[in-house]
């Protein structure tokens, strides 16, 4: 009998929560999650963003989007919520938060998905540090997560092995290795502020590159995304001048990782500034967004 | 009290010193366990942070100690005791963890010159200070210096007329001159002076498996992201412990060196990583905790033997600490000096070190590190504005503009300039820690005040529109205290009289048969340069003698 | 399976998320962990004295008062009772002087108190109690600095505003040698 109760209580009670939660998904943030001060600030910047027509729950999910794993989740947040003294800035995505989103990413931005599939970008954990050339002549290193695994989190003595030769190393984690190193969220951030006048339109022809000031730099560093529009431009030197190097958002961004030596100098290092009579382009004159595709092969760009 | 399986040897302290130690002794065949009070440093805890860098320290140290479990104190000039952390400056605060100050460190590899072994010879006793000459010579030491610029890695040339002369070339080309390094360089020469390029322990060239430097910003005070800044970390240690014979025993604290009835040293008392006290036994002991630590454990070692202190029994322990004032002068350009390609420090000159007259030794000069933005908002000439649209304005307009020469002062050891420890103050084991107490000899002063005036010639000539010196001759009160810091040396002086030193010329404590020091804290003076080569040199020298007397 | 404890516990948690809106009347309540709104708008405007907005972002813009209140909080607690002592004190001076709180007073008014401030002019005979008018400056300007010249990372400088000011790059754009 008292297990009876019990059952019809807990059923009763049970679905009381469930319709209530229902219905909290789905009502303006406003009321709901943006109460907290820990949301708000993010709740502001979203609303400002090229996402503000897509809900909280359509990136960041429910509690039953993803079975126990994120009922455990939410039910943490809420119970950090009461008990932990964060704040905003205290609240990143875990690397499988992040992912999660990337996924979700993916079912509106189909085309980009596939583009960056096909990139170059597209590569592992797996692939980047179990390249056994490179590792053969130089060991990685925690820099290497600057570019590559942005958000892991842990440094490349938790990442993998590098005890004994080479061929010994190992990444610890194979689930970590199957992961992207390089993702959406390396370069965009979802809440960046995007005025809605500067919105590329289907009809739109103008150069991409005008229209892409509002990628962000993930910088690992310090944890935080910056609008590429902020970055600092670079000089880079040709000979003893400076070389045109196209200074729009986008290649200043590609120049983060494809980054010259020291002192700057064209083509030295990892440094892919256009040169010649393709000096000044912008990377994404020649070069697909999420592809990276080139419409037609410029062999010499880059060093002539 | 857990009892741990015997071993040959312990070293105590995974620095510059106690790294190479380790190295030695487990290549040799000793199975060795090496202590440190830190952990491994992960250069993701604190990437490009000022805040916490080993520059500046002001809401952490990047490289430990805890704030809150290693206090000390200082004695004031009145007699008053204040308890202290790292976040102070008269801490004199060394980095705890595996690799110690050469994980972050700015990497220059001098050599010290002839007359660095004999400066007393050189120059006469000096009164009111404890100079004196080397019971070894720089020719004791070459072979050892090689070895060290070898097996860690030192880049550089023989661009330097003045250094001594070495049997073996660099392992590694010298570096580039920076844009500041290059142009003062230039004006050093027109001047009849003789600049070169420093020699660093770090990868001009990709060795020993690892990646050439990438003219990194943010490098002295911080960890390299790429690992082509040499420590022992990240070298020698690697090879100790692929030997299989070399434990690296992490986050553990050694209170006290433990004494047979023999007198000889049986071991060691520590705490592990969870704060168990737990006793370690071994046939020889190598100390190399720091000039001030090492003190500390030898002070804290009493024994009916040793009632004040292992090695003690002289009063000898804890005395003639030194550290390096660095002078120099600073001055704005009125054209973007600086390029900003790492780590700064590209030219020095030793033009400087010896034979100026009425000056004791003398000191380098090279132009600096970087400041990073915080750093460089508190550095101003007098008089200058230190907060408002003014100081914002100097920042933007002079971030570039800021040539200097900087450089360190050989100091005159000082008899009550002294580690002692604290008879009330405990750290969270319960140790009594370090009490620093003594002044500079005013000769140093002195010293500061010729070598700043050097630097302030050459800026001028190198047309800086504004100089100012940085003499440290007027020091605020607050700051009243024997000199230390990062190269802090001198606290266990190697010599041949028991009566005036702790150690003999092969480190070895004088009547402890079993006991060596492989840190800073057997110079007897500290030379005009970093003293970090010389440390390991001589940790090379003395690990070599245990291996032939006592494997 | 949940057990019961487990789904009590759950419920509590969840039904609690449910009142939240109910509780947090003044989100501006919780954007600081050490200081009141109030303390905070006159420490915001102590700080763009500090470093004041021109044609760069100033203080105000590059969220020091996020570093200071973040920095008392986790490392330096026992700065919380002179900050707030110092900020009572000076409204208190204000409000008796000029009739009005210091973030209201014209720059230039501000500007005369802290320099009076700074020389150790301003009279202490009232409050002013573990902090000096003097060094409660020194201790703001020191703190300013740090939040604005430092790194992101610890709540201040916000999008590298000093950074840019003085045009270093941040993060450093240097390549690994082979890419």
């Amino acid at each position: 009998m008292k297990k009876l109760t019990f059952f019809i209580t807990a059923t009763l009670a049970m679905s009381v929560l469930l319709s209530g939660y229902m219905t909290w998904n789905y009502v303006d943030p406003v009321n709901t999650c943006a109460q907290c001060h820990e949301v708000s600030p993010s709740h502001e910047s979203w609303l400002q963003s090229a996402h503000a027509d897509v809900r909280c729950i359509d990136c960041h999910g429910t509690a039953f989007s993803r079975g126990l794993h994120s009922l455990k989740e939410k039910s943490g947040m809420v119970l950090a919520h009461w008990f932990d003294e964060k704040q905003n800035i205290d609240i990143r995505l875990t690397e499988e938060q992040m992912l999660d989103v990337v996924l979700r990413c993916a079912e509106c931005h189909r085309a980009e998905h596939a583009g960056w599939l096909e990139s170059g970008h597209a590569l592992t954990y797996g692939e980047v540090f179990m390249n056994g050339e490179h590792n053969r002549e130089e060991k990685p290193y925690a820099d290497c997560l600057r570019c590559h695994g942005m958000f892991y989190e842990g440094d490349i003595h938790t990442l993998m092995s590098l005890e004994g030769e080479p061929d010994d190393w190992h990444i610890y984690d194979k689930k970590q290795a199957e992961r992207p190193a390089i993702t959406c969220l390396s370069c965009h951030e979802i809440h960046t502020p995007n005025p809605v006048s500067t919105r590329r339109t289907p009809t739109d022809t103008t150069s991409l590159s005008d229209k892409a000031p509002y990628t962000s730099l993930y910088v690992r560093a310090d944890k935080t995304h910056l609008r590429t529009d902020l970055l600092t431009p670079v000089t880079i030197m040709q000979g003893d001048s400076s070389a045109l190097a196209a200074i729009d958002p986008a290649s200043l961004l590609c120049l983060q990782c494809h980054a010259p030596n020291s002192s700057h100098r064209a083509g030295s290092s990892d440094d892919r500034t256009p040169l010649g009579i393709h000096a000044g382009k912008s990377c994404l004159d020649c070069h697909s967004a999420h592809s990276m595709r080139t419409p037609r092969m410029f062999p010499l760009v880059h060093t002539h | 009290m857990d009892k741990n399986k015997h071993v040959q040897a312990i070293v105590v302290g995974a620095g510059g010193g106690g790294g190479v130690a380790a190295k030695v002794l487990a290549t040799a065949g000793m199975q060795t366990v090496l202590f440190e009070r830190g952990g491994w440093p992960s250069y993701d805890a604190h990437i490009n942070d000022e805040l916490i860098s080993q520059r500046m320290q002001v809401l952490d140290s990047a490289f430990g100690p805890a704030w809150d479990k290693h206090p000390r104190v200082h004695v004031r000039e009145n007699g008053e005791r204040d308890i202290i952390t790292a976040a102070n400056g008269n801490y004199n605060h060394v980095a705890a963890c595996v690799g110690s100050g050469t994980v972050s460190y700015g990497a220059m590899a001098w050599r010290f010159m002839r007359e660095d072994f004999r400066l007393k010879t050189t120059y006469g006793a000096v009164e009111g200070s404890t100079l004196d000459d080397w019971p070894i010579t720089y020719d004791d030491l070459e072979p050892y210096y090689s070895q060290a610029e070898w097996e860690i890695g030192v880049s550089g040339d023989d661009g330097n007329p003045f250094a001594a002369p070495r049997e073996r070339p660099y392992p590694m080309p010298a570096f580039e001159y920076n844009r500041d390094g290059e142009y003062l360089a230039g004006v050093c020469r027109r001047m009849g002076l003789h600049p070169f390029s420093i020699p660093m322990l770090r990868n001009s060239v990709a060795y020993n498996g690892r990646a050439a430097c990438i003219r990194n910003r943010t490098c002295c005070g911080y960890a390299c992201p790429v690992d082509a800044k040499n420590g022992t970390q990240n070298t020698v240690i690697p090879v100790a412990m692929a030997t299989g014979l070399c434990e690296v025993r992490t986050h553990c604290v050694v209170a006290e060196l433990l004494v047979n009835d023999a007198g000889l040293v049986s071991g060691v008392r520590y705490f592990d990583k969870d704060g168990k006290e737990q006793v370690q036994t071994a046939d020889v002991v190598v100390v190399s905790g720091s000039a001030t630590e090492t003190a500390r454990l030898l002070l804290n070692s009493r024994s009916p033997l040793h009632p004040a202190g292992l090695g003690n029994n002289r009063d000898c322990v804890g005395r003639n600490l030194q550290g390096h004032a660095y002078t120099g002068a600073s001055g704005l350009f009125d054209w973007d000096i600086l390029d900003l390609s790492g780590p700064g420090a590209t030219m020095a000159i030793c033009d400087y070190n010896h034979h100026n007259p009425g000056i004791v030794g003398g000191g380098l000069l090279a132009n600096e590190f970087y400041m990073l933005p915080y750093a460089f908002s508190q550095s101003r000439p007098w008089g200058e504005p230190r907060w408002g649209k003014a100081h914002k304005d100097y920042q933007r307009n002079n971030y570039r503009r800021l040539g200097r020469m900087i450089g360190p002062i050989q100091e005159m050891p000082m008899w009550d300039a002294r580690v002692t420890v604290d008879p009330q103050v405990k750290d969270y084991w319960g140790i009594p820690v370090v009490a620093l107490s003594g002044a500079k000899h005013p000769r140093d002063f002195e010293h500061c005040r010729f070598l700043s005036s050097k630097a302030e010639e050459i800026l001028k000539e190198a047309g800086a529109v504004r100089t100012w010196r940085h003499t440290g001759d007027r020091p605020p009160s607050s700051f009243y205290g024997p000199s230390g810091g990062q190269h802090q040396a001198g606290t266990c002086r190697m010599g041949h009289d028991p009566a005036t030193s702790v150690v003999n010329e092969w480190c070895k404590v004088h009547d402890v048969d079993n006991l060596f020091i492989a840190d800073g804290s057997v110079l007897v003076t500290n030379g005009g340069f970093n003293p970090v080569l010389t440390i390991m040199a001589l940790a090379y020298r003395t690990s070599e003698y245990i291996v032939n007397h006592y494997r | 399976m949940l057990d019961r404890r487990q789904f009590i516990k759950q419920s509590v948690a969840w039904s609690g998320c449910l009142l939240l809106p109910a509780c947090r009347p003044d989100p501006r309540q919780r954007l600081y962990r050490t200081f009141s709104p109030e303390e905070a708008d006159c420490l915001i405007a102590l700080c763009e004295q500090v470093i004041p907005a021109d044609d760069t972002p100033g203080a105000t813009d590059a969220g020091v008062i996020f570093y200071i209140d973040n920095a008392v909080a986790h490392y330096f607690p026992k700065t919380i009772s002179r900050y707030k002592s110092g900020v009572a004190s000076l409204q208190a001076y204000c409000i008796g002087e000029h009739g009005s709180p210091f973030e209201t007073l014209p720059t230039q008014v501000q500007t005369d108190i802290m320099k009076r401030m700074e020389s150790g002019d301003l009279p202490a005979s009232d409050g002013w109690e573990g902090v000096s008018p003097k060094s409660f400056m020194s201790m703001l300007v020191e703190h300013t600095m740090q939040g604005f010249y430092g790194p992101p990372r610890h709540g201040g400088n916000r999008h590298y505003a000093s950074y840019r000011m003085l045009k270093l790059d941040f993060p450093l754009v240097v390549g690994q040698n082979r890419y």
